[in-house]
């Protein structure tokens, strides 16, 4: 199998300190890796190297083969971390969806029947096609998150970037979620989320980073999810609580920690 | 203001002014309404403030150099315009921050050039417009600008939407989010000089910001307030227009006065 991502010795600087120090890795293509590190580690500073939108870095970033940022439209779908969109944009909840579509309607034409149909089509598979023309500002913030969620997916891309995906989910939509993913990667696309679901990722991916700063670990859950390695990245006051069905935590619908 | 007042009735006479007016109201209001929806949803309403209230020292500039004060103000606009996006970007401030910088900096040196240039001019007439002085040439201006703007519009709705809504996202799209951005500034900068004959430089903001805060309270779908904008736009241009006409009142200041009252009545149906 090819890669899907491949960096070299990738480093990025704000105002002289230092956010990412020499990054050097390959995920492959059909996987499911998921991105793990504390608040403020450089999570999403990275994924935006790889999508191109970091403007000052140095190394090599390629996906697919493609140089950064030189990427064909429509190769990637990305869900950024909440906040970066306008909440309060009067849309109906179909028109932000068919965005997704832009990359291979191109200039000067307007979505056909077919971006229609594939974006609608994306609504039920985040399981909110009966919302499908409602206003998008009266959604509430989990319902809001899976229209972003559908129009990442309608890009019909080969590589799918989730910036904390299920940041306002319920416990059902999260394992929703990540059941989805694992449906895609049977239709053949590579996957990277960012997360901070450290409790019930393991179930789901292929690899797990460690990232803070550098990489402190990269490889399957088993090998990767020992507390040594997170103690690693989290700090000394990390405990990993392996969740069993007791699990007081879990009975409150917190599964994440 | 009786001054003002007798400028207006002296205009009056010569009627096909008055043609060229209304004909450059029209295409004014058809484009702010439009831009109106862009300003407010990417929150540009006070950078257009600061940009409209340079202009006061591009026109004293245009008198001290004897050329065309229109032109001067344009060039002078976008200079200001890229300069508060610079600024906000180095200093690392806010939008507002370096907008408050820039706005009372430009005032500054409009007084300071109409101080020392020993510029006579009716300034009053660009503070508050004076629409009713438009000649035929004015109007071809006019109509370009039209032309221009909405074709950009019509061009590129679906891209201007997207980055409205979600730029990061717009830019992995494959869109050019710095180029577009460019010539938004562009144009935000043209249709404000053009309002500024208009309704002049104090009152041009509310030209560009009343349409979209009117239009939100009866749609929450953008096609459908776009298009609201431009009614909204043109039917206070032309009430604004007939009343100043009647009762002999600054046309500037009417049109504001009854897009406010407009805005206000749209309110009534959330109050309640
Ligand atoms: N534009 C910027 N200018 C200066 N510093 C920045 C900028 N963007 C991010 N940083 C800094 O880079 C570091 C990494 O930020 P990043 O957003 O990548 O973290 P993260 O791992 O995604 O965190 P979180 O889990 O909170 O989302 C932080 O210390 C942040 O302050
Ligand atoms: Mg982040």
């Amino acid at each position: 199998m090819s890669n899907a991502i491949e960096i070299k010795s990738l480093s990025i600087k704000f105002n002289k300190k230092i956010i990412l120090d020499n990054i050097n890795l390959q995920i492959k293509e059909n996987s499911i890796t998921a991105i793990i590190g504390p608040n403020g580690s450089g999570k999403t500073t990275f994924i935006r190297a790889i999508l191109g939108l970091q403007p000052k870095y140095s190394g090599q970033v390629k996906i697919f083969n493609y140089i950064s940022p030189d990427y064909p439209k429509g190769l990637i779908g990305y869900l950024p971390q909440k906040n970066v969109y306008n909440l309060k944009f009067p849309s109906k909840v179909i028109d932000i969806v068919v965005m997704g579509r832009y990359p291979q309607i191109g200039f000067f034409k307007l979505p056909s029947k077919n971006d229609i149909k594939i974006a609608e089509k994306c609504l039920d598979r985040v399981g909110i096609l009966s919302y499908v023309n409602d206003y998008f500002q009266d959604l509430s913030a989990g319902l809001k998150q899976r229209v972003l969620i559908a129009r990442a997916l309608a890009v019909e891309p080969k590589l799918l970037i989730f910036d904390e995906p299920s940041t306002g989910l319920d416990i059902i939509s999260q394992q929703e979620f990540y059941n989805l993913l694992i449906d895609l990667k049977k239709e053949g696309l590579t996957i990277v989320v960012v997360t901070h679901d450290i409790g019930i990722i393991s179930k789901y991916v292929d690899s797990i980073i460690g990232l803070n700063k550098k990489i402190h670990f990269y490889g399957t859950p088993e090998d990767s999810m020992t507390q040594k390695n997170l103690e690693n990245i989290f700090g000394k006051d990390f405990s990993f609580i392996i969740h069993d069905k007791n699990c007081e935590t879990c009975k409150y619908g917190n599964t994440s920690l | 203001m009786t001054k003002i007042v007798r400028h207006v009735n002296m205009e009056i006479l010569h009627y096909s002014f008055i043609k060229y007016s209304i004909i450059s109201g029209i295409f004014i209001a058809i484009i702010s309404g439009v831009y109106s929806f862009f300003i407010v949803m990417r929150k540009l309403s006070f950078l257009s403030v600061g940009i409209s209230h340079s202009a006061l020292a591009g026109v004293a500039l245009g008198y001290l150099l004897g050329i065309n004060p229109y032109l001067t103000t344009f060039i002078f606009c976008i200079i200001t315009g890229f300069l508060i996006g610079k600024l906000t970007k180095m200093g690392n401030i806010e939008y507002d921050t370096s907008i408050g910088i820039f706005f009372a900096f430009t005032m500054a040196v409009a007084i300071f050039l109409i101080f020392f240039g020993n510029i006579k001019v009716n300034i009053v007439s660009y503070l508050f417009g004076s629409i009713i002085g438009v000649s035929k040439f004015d109007m071809f201006f006019t109509l370009s600008i039209f032309i221009f703007s909405l074709l950009f519009y019509i061009l590129f709705f679906k891209e201007l939407i997207f980055i409205t809504f979600d730029e990061e996202v717009a830019k992995v799209s494959g869109i050019n989010v710095g180029l577009f951005d460019s010539i938004f500034l562009i144009i935000l900068t043209i249709i404000i000089v053009a309002c500024i004959k208009l309704v002049g430089i104090i009152m041009t903001s509310a030209f560009l910001i009343l349409p979209t805060s009117f239009a939100l309270n009866f749609s929450k779908d953008y096609k459908f307030i776009i298009v609201l904008n431009i009614l909204f736009s043109i039917v206070s241009f032309i009430i604004g227009f007939i009343l100043s006409f009647n009762f002999d009142i600054p046309v500037g200041a009417t049109i504001v006065i009854v897009s406010t009252i407009l805005y206000f009545f749209s309110m009534v149906k959330n109050v309640a």
